[in-house]
């Protein structure tokens, strides 16, 4: 039977569901019954089969943190395994400081180590040539290179991490002898792909989540445009499509030095139009998306309040599940017979929209703009970082029908 | 204080032990924001004090710009199944609890997959608007973000009129009704707050009060958060008393081993040492049920090493050490068996392989001493500094300054409290010791060692 408990506990907010899930809700797959024309993951999925067997391609995705991109990746690579692909799935957050800037060469080894961390191939080769590269070529002071393959890898792995000063000396060297390290990786991971029967697939998680500290926000976003712009071609391989998960704001930044083949964004769940309207469809996909989590929803928090609190969340899964774990921690502590009532929910949504509080007075001009405007105008560089720290903080909410359109998240209308 | 922050209190407490009842097993974050740290100390108390089956709170004082990383990995080096984790960020610059926080953000997969339990981030409220730009990882995953703030300064000069009325030396007139549950925790929470506010005369009043009401009604629990605070407030007499007490009348609460832990250990410091030696078999044989290593059966060896070295005993090295050795890395045992070999430096000629040995022992958790919570702890630490002020100056090095801060402090946390008037007397005795040593280096760099 439903309690507030079981509510709380099936609204989990750090775990990403795959399709194989029963409380998984594939909306984009049921495209029709929620106002979707399309599905991007199918889509994608149709373009990497129909892309060159030769592999070589580059794929973008991007969305919004709580967007369900973790999700509809593990749904990717479903699509692609059952059309007979192999996936090589590598999350880069194991590997990298993601508050430093990144660069090409430690780019390379990292994203290597932590394919050859899924266990597929030893790497014994790869890693075995690069510590006589580092040995012989770019001696770096205070780098063990160890006896073998394997020691080397773990303490290149652990300099990735712990080490600053080791870091450094390493990326120094490396800027010099990005090619040969390019080369390096490019063979061994072409020859891997190469030697398995099957098409192959490589994600790179986590990318996205690369942001800076408050010091070097903009050296990192940096980086990032360098990585994909300069070096794009580096992220190219022999049998193999590459598919990157990217900050929302790389494809302006980068402008045309950049030509993914192809680009994929997941929206926020687009709770009203543009219009200001509210998109009955997307608020009863959210509705079902907790129903399937929690059949015995209406019982606790009613059908009205669920629709009120899907709409406060301006679409953001991880934001909906908040407002209505919320609901599930107030109705426990104060041991109330449930269904909540309307002052309990509005209670939620205050302390929700105080939690962003308070806001910079030339932000909330920005956001008094974007809420007029529909857009996120960028006349500078500068103001990419602005936004990336909108989107990022969840003040501003990117939606997609026919083009990308921005507008401000409900729970700050007030203060608008 | 206000009624106003009691309800506060109330609130945020009651919504942090529901999350902790239903999110048990799972990882789940929470931001709380509070610029006054006795907030944060009620709640986390009472948090305690009333979560069903809380295992373990695991409060990460230490954090430190310099060393995230080692003490990250120390924490994150197996999965801890602690129902409430708090990494409290109070003492750091901003610059610092920046640092700190956006390697946290980095680690979130990590800290998913490590901690089983709540995890609150407790810090002041200057980052608050900022946060979810600084560490949107971490944001994004929040359950909740709370600021709690008081409406007024403590001590308060006027409370709730009730039956009961105690004397507060002057300060104020606190008045309470005799039968609600919550006046015995508005009680004991006053308390720990006139003990941080250097006033534990007034503490010891409010938690022997709290502590007769709670005899009265029959609350074994509350009796028992009652013999902690007058454990804190070294009020030995008494909260052997409470925690006899408690024990008798409450013989399958959860709480028993430490209850009979803590029972000895203020026994040992009014030196009833059978009575000690009787009640720590108690607890010794209430903790014969839990795992191996679990951190309440080493506390218990602690206390026997302490009960040895009290007795005059030779088998307290030998007890701290196998809890040293058993310990987690930076474990709340470490750190008794630290403050306890600080006693040995201050009562015995072994001081400076003691001190030593603590330092091997403890490395960084000396950090932990200084940001303990209770007075109590302060008190050990000035042990310890004292003990450290002696040997800095049988070293004769060049760190006399700091010896002299240390002494200084040390001198005076011991004085506010009249029980420990010994150890300032000690204390005092090793300063003019010193001063005769450092006239004559050669003649001590033999006995220390």
């Amino acid at each position: 039977m439903a309690n507030f408990k079981s509510l709380y506990q099936a609204l989990p907010l750090e775990k990403a569901i795959g399709p194989d899930d029963p409380h998984y809700v594939d909306y984009y797959g049921r495209g029709n019954a929620y106002g979707y024309s399309a599905d991007p993951i199918a889509q994608l999925a149709t373009s990497i089969s129909f892309s060159d067997p030769e592999g070589r391609g580059l794929h973008l995705v991007s969305g919004q943190r709580g967007t369900g991109k973790s999700s509809e990746l593990t749904r990717l690579k479903h699509i692609l395994e059952a059309d007979g692909f192999e996936v090589w799935f590598t999350d880069l957050e194991d590997l990298f400081v993601l508050s430093e800037p990144i660069e090409i060469g430690d780019f390379l080894i990292g994203a290597t180590s932590a394919l050859v961390s899924l266990g597929i191939d030893s790497g014994s080769d790869f890693f075995d040539r690069l510590r006589q590269f580092f040995q012989t070529e770019i001696e770096v002071e205070g780098l063990t290179v160890g006896a073998d393959a394997a020691v080397f890898k773990a303490e290149l792995d652990v300099m990735f991490r712990q080490n600053p000063t080791i870091r450094q000396r390493v990326r120094e060297k490396l800027r010099a002898r990005v090619d040969a390290i390019w080369r390096q990786t490019a063979d061994y991971v072409e020859h891997l792909a190469a030697s398995r029967n099957r098409r192959v697939v490589w994600i790179m998680d986590s990318i996205d989540r690369a942001s800076g500290r408050f010091d070097n926000a903009a050296a990192v976003a940096d980086s990032i445009v360098a990585l994909f712009s300069q070096h794009a071609d580096k992220l190219r391989f022999k049998h193999i499509d590459t598919v990157a998960v990217v900050h929302p704001w790389l494809s302006s930044a980068t402008g045309a030095a950049l030509i993914p083949t192809t680009s994929t964004f997941l929206p926020s769940i687009r709770v009203r139009q543009r219009t200001g309207e509210v998109d009955p469809l997307r608020i009863g996909l959210l509705v079902e998306i907790a129903l399937r989590r929690e059949p015995g929803l209406f019982a606790l928090v009613e059908r009205k309040h669920v629709e009120q609190l899907a709409l406060m969340s301006g679409g953001d899964l991880r934001e909906y599940f908040r407002l209505l774990r919320s609901c599930a921690i107030k109705g426990g502590a104060a041991a109330i017979e449930p269904p909540v009532s309307a002052a309990v929910v509005t209670d939620v949504i205050n302390e929700q929209r105080n939690a962003m509080l308070p806001i910079a007075a030339d932000e909330l001009d920005w956001l008094r703009q974007i809420s007029t405007s529909k857009q996120a105008s960028l006349k500078t560089r500068g103001d990419v970082l602005a936004l990336a720290r909108l989107l990022n903080g969840k003040f501003v909410m990117n939606y997609r029908n026919g083009d990308d359109w921005y507008d401000v998240h409900p729970l700050l209308f007030d203060l608008l | 204080m206000a009624e106003t922050d009691l309800d506060e209190i109330e609130r945020v407490v009651r919504e942090l032990v529901t999350r902790i009842e239903f999110g048990r097993g799972q990882f789940h974050l929470g931001f709380l924001f509070c610029e006054e740290l006795w907030l944060l100390k009620s709640i986390e108390e009472q948090v305690l004090a009333r979560a069903a089956k809380v295992v373990e709170s695991f409060k990460y004082r230490s954090f430190s710009a310099f060393d995230v990383d080692s003490t990250l990995a120390a924490l994150l080096g197996e999965r801890r199944e602690e129902d409430f984790h708090v990494f409290e960020l109070h003492d750091l610059s901003e610059g610092e609890l920046k640092q700190i926080l956006v390697v946290l953000n980095e680690r979130r997969t990590s800290l998913i997959d490590r901690i089983g339990g709540l995890l609150v981030l407790s810090m002041r409220n200057s980052l608050m608007g900022e946060i979810g730009f600084l560490v949107p990882d971490l944001w994004s995953v929040r359950s909740f973000a709370t600021k709690v703030a008081a409406t007024q300064q403590w001590p308060p000069q006027i409370l709730p009129i009730g039956p009961r009325v105690i004397e507060l030396g002057g300060v104020a007139s606190v008045s309470v009704s005799a039968s609600a549950t919550l006046d015995k925790r508005k009680l004991l929470l006053l308390a720990s707050h006139a003990l941080r506010d250097g006033k534990p005369v007034q503490a010891i009043r409010l938690a022997r009060e709290a502590s007769a009401i709670a005899t009265e009604t029959g609350d074994w629990a509350a009796l028992g958060a009652a013999a902690d605070v007058l454990d804190d407030c070294l009020d030995y007499r008494y909260a052997a008393d409470a925690y006899k007490n408690a024990l008798t009348k409450a013989p399958g609460d959860v709480n028993v081993a430490r209850w009979a832990r803590k029972r000895a250990e203020n026994l040992i410091a009014i030196g009833d040492f059978q009575e000690a030696a009787l009640s720590i078999e108690q607890a010794r044989q209430a903790t014969a049920v839990l795992v191996a290593d679990d951190r309440e059966r080493l506390l218990t060896e602690v206390t026997l090493g302490e009960l040895e070295l009290w007795r005059g005993g030779n088998l307290f090295e030998r007890h701290l050490r196998r809890v040293a050795r058993k310990a987690k890395p930076l474990s709340a045992a470490e750190v008794r068996a630290l403050t306890a070999l600080a006693y040995a430096a201050l009562r015995s000629d072994l001081a400076l392989a003691s001190v030593r040995l603590a330092e091997a022992i403890a490395g960084s958790g000396l950090r932990i001493v200084r940001y303990g919570a209770t007075p109590a702890r302060v008190l050990r630490h000035a042990g310890l500094l004292a003990a450290q002020t002696w040997i800095a100056q049988i070293r004769n090095d060049d760190d006399q300054q700091s010896a002299v801060t240390y002494l200084d402090w040390a001198m005076k946390e011991l004085g506010r409290f009249p029980a420990l008037s010994n150890y300032r007397e000690r204390l005092s005795e090793f300063a003019s010791r010193d001063a005769f040593n450092r006239a004559n280096p050669s003649a001590i760099d033999t006995r220390g060692t």
